[in-house]
């Protein structure tokens, strides 16, 4: 039993909070959020030179470190507030690349994404609920080619992407993985109207031409592809969370400790003490549970229950947490010219993503055979 | 990092549970429950784990403990809180009595003391709380007056578990009225035989005589009954609850119950006739508290490393108290509500056959909210020393 960090993990984590510091700043990511990509071209490329968007990726790919090491980038990720594509690139796209049995394309893609490339995974269907929902958008045989036709929704970081991994039904009714690159024709990429801090886009195919061996991964391999890439997604997405929340509790304690009402800073009313003790309470609970869910990934043990609990568990306990802040921060916390709100809309967004609640403890029970 | 036990304690861990199974009777339940034979049981229990060592296991050679590594000791914990606890009283000897005298006392307490505790003879118990000094323990109002040849005690403790059968007691006295309060205390141990202490049983919702109140009535104790140097008993209470609240390893029990009820809604009905493990609501709600007892268990583990390092640990202990309260309630409620209304009724009804003593799970688990330290110090404890918000 160890609970420190290792050198590696501590050089990792002193770097990011340095570098991230030094780029990030929240009237930048108010610019950001604004702009059609929704997120910093230039940050990204700051921190790929940094080798951050290599941390989790084999080590034929450069890759330096297991999921504790991304976990620990991750929190320091969130705690900047910057909203960047490494949970949907790195965590569910490489992942999905990386069970592919197709060698020449897994290989290209992987490269490319350790290169800084995006590469975003168009999951969702234009009916579906979310990324778990399995998909149908037909794939028609179009002479030697395949032909895609639909919509895919809710892809982050769709405006930036160079790749997209799609999730199609073919013509034989199989599931199937298709890499594409966004610059093929037929692809138009539209935003949503949304405000929860990450870019979405949606994505029209108009009868986009794709080579048949851009199929790279089909039926249960493919769906158990889609299921471990989510599932790594949701413990990124958690370590993430665990890092935008920490930024929330020091907004919290900041304010609560400067503001004075009735002649004292209101911190020291307990019914507002205790609530940032839960928030410290509720961190530190999601952090040690994903630290461990990260660790048994990295020794090679099954951690489905593990990671899918820990979700739904911090969707509930983050949910709590940034409710508190904000009612704590009174009206303050409503006003654009806040912080807070922008990280309090993040955190909405991670609760609903890569894992509801109810379906995640789901997922967990299914593991334990309940 | 490393998420995993050593391996030689988990062996320890199975050569302890194979010990336990030949020597906890099936009619144990719990250390808060009243049962007659529960005095004989523990003490014979401690006894046949000091004859192989085990039961001061943690403790320096010196003072008769084998210097097992604190994984060994929180293995030892866990297994015995998973068990209800059959050291009876002695857990508290070996988390903090012991210890305290260890640190504070002289060689002649040491002598005294320490020995009988090795061999699982000697039961203790604890005067800290009075009825206007819990929380704000500082606040206590018994007064120890020195005389000629030692003290005088005067005033009355109450929650004091064990009372009854305990040959010694641990307490906190006031010797100096003019003092700051933190700085008028001092710490005795008394011979419980010692005449003028008078015990009356405080009926509870654990029973009728598990908790008394002792009340000192011009007590005459000597001078070497004061352990640790006079007016610094706060010191050496804080140093002792410290101790306490690592040697409390709930997560073990939690696990236990979690792992009776995962059976229990997969063996039984709904009224739909359908198993109550279908139930989407059944289901979230056991992967949620089997979630919260994963943290609560690496919590206990992060606690044991800081041990093993030596390092602070006063905030992470205050997080794995809240998280011990709220866990362990909570699963007995659950057990209640998964239970129905059967749950409600004591093991030894003979309608309740159903494996699940889900009423008394609750019964003795709500005190974890409230013992060691209430759910709410513990939070202003997170909040000023953790997060640095002003002092109400």
């Amino acid at each position: 039993m160890d609970f420190n960090l290792t050198k590696q993990q501590v050089a990792i984590r002193d770097n990011a909070r340095a570098v991230l510091q030094n780029h990030v700043c929240t009237q930048k990511i108010r610019g950001w959020e604004k702009t059609c990509d929704g997120t910093s071209l230039e940050l990204w490329n700051e921190v790929v030179k940094n080798g951050w968007s290599r941390l989790s990726l084999p080590a034929s790919f450069g890759g330096i470190g297991g999921y504790l090491e991304f976990c620990v980038f991750l929190e320091e990720l969130g705690r900047s507030g910057a909203s960047l594509p490494f949970v949907s690139c790195l965590g569910i796209s490489a992942t999905i690349l990386e069970y592919s049995p197709n060698g020449s394309f897994r290989n290209l893609y992987l490269q490319e994404i350790a290169e800084g490339k995006i590469i975003a995974p168009a999951l969702i269907d234009e009916k579906s609920r979310n990324e778990w929902d399995t998909s149908n958008l037909p794939v028609l045989f179009s002479g030697d080619e395949y032909k895609l036709s639909g919509r895919k929704i809710l892809v982050p970081f769709g405006k930036s992407a160079d790749g997209f991994i799609v999730t199609a039904r073919t013509p034989d009714d199989d599931f199937a993985v298709l890499v594409i690159d966004s610059s093929f024709d037929g692809i138009s990429i539209v935003p949503h109207k949304t405000e929860i801090g990450v870019p979405l886009f949606w994505i029209e195919f108009t009868d986009v031409l794709v080579s048949r061996d851009r199929i790279i991964n089909t039926s249960k391999d493919a769906e158990e592809a889609v299921r471990s890439a989510l599932r790594k997604g949701a413990l990124l997405a958690t370590s993430e969370a665990v890092g935008l929340c920490e930024t929330i509790k020091n907004l919290s304690a900041e304010y609560v400790t400067s503001r004075h009402a009735f002649g004292k800073p209101i911190g020291s009313f307990q019914a507002v003490a205790h609530p940032c003790a839960d928030m410290h309470i509720r961190i530190e609970t999601i952090r040690i549970l994903t630290q461990q869910a990260a660790w048994m990934l990295d020794t090679g043990k099954v951690a489905t229950e593990e990671i899918e609990s820990t979700k739904a568990l911090a969707n509930e306990l983050f949910e709590r947490l940034a409710n508190d802040a904000f009612c704590m921060h009174g009206a303050q916390g409503y006003a654009e010219a806040c912080d807070l709100q922008i990280f309090l809309r993040r955190i909405r967004g991670f609760c609903a993503t890569i894992g509801e609640t109810h379906e995640s403890f789901e997922r967990a029970a299914q593991a334990i055979n309940l | 990092m490393n998420f995993e036990y050593p391996a030689k304690a988990e062996a320890f861990r199975a050569e302890l549970r194979a010990f336990m199974k030949e020597e906890i009777p099936s009619w144990w339940n719990y250390i808060l429950k009243d049962d007659e034979r529960s005095f004989d049981f523990t003490r014979n229990f401690c006894r046949k784990l000091a004859a192989r060592g085990w039961l001061t296991m943690g403790w320096p050679e010196e003072y008769g403990g084998t210097k097992a590594d604190v994984w060994h000791q929180n293995v030892l914990r866990e297994e015995m809180w998973a068990a209800g606890e059959p050291r009876g009283q002695q857990y508290m000897n070996l988390n903090f009595i012991g210890p305290t005298i260890m640190a504070f006392g002289t060689t002649a307490q040491k002598e005294r003391y320490l020995k009988r505790m090795v061999s699982g003879d000697a039961i203790w118990c604890q005067g800290f709380t009075e009825s206007e000094a819990g929380s704000d323990l500082a606040s206590l109002q018994m007064k120890a007056e020195q005389t000629e040849s030692g003290f005088t005690l005067n005033g009355r403790k109450t929650w004091v578990s064990y009372a009854t059968f305990a040959e010694h007691c641990i307490l906190l006295a006031r010797t100096d009225d003019d003092a700051p309060k933190h700085k008028g205390i001092s710490m005795f141990l008394v011979d419980m035989d010692t005449p003028g202490i008078i015990m009356t049983d405080m009926p509870s919702m654990a029973g009728q005589t598990k908790i008394q109140e002792l009340q000192f009535e011009n007590v005459e104790v000597p001078n070497d009954s004061l352990v640790g140097p006079k007016n610094q008993g706060w010191n050496v209470a804080l140093a002792s609850l410290e101790r306490e609240r690592v040697g409390l390893a709930y997560s073990g029990r939690n696990q236990m119950q979690l792992d009776h009820l995962l059976h229990y809604v997969k063996t039984n009905n709904d009224g739909t006739g359908q198993p109550l493990s279908n139930r989407a609501d059944v289901r979230s709600k056991i992967m949620r508290l089997r979630a919260t007892n994963r943290a609560l268990r690496l919590f206990m583990n992060k606690l044991v490393s800081n041990q093993a390092e030596e390092s602070e640990a006063s905030i992470n202990s205050a997080i794995y108290k809240v998280l011990a309260g709220d866990s362990v309630t909570a699963t007995a409620e659950l057990a209640i509500e998964l239970t129905g209304q059967r749950g409600l009724l004591d093991t030894n009804d003979p309608m309740a056959s159903i494996g699940i003593d889900a009423y008394n799970w609750w019964v003795y688990g709500i005190p974890v909210q409230v013992a060691a330290g209430p759910s709410e110090i513990q939070r202003n404890i997170i909040a000023q020393r953790g997060l640095g918000l002003p002092k109400g």
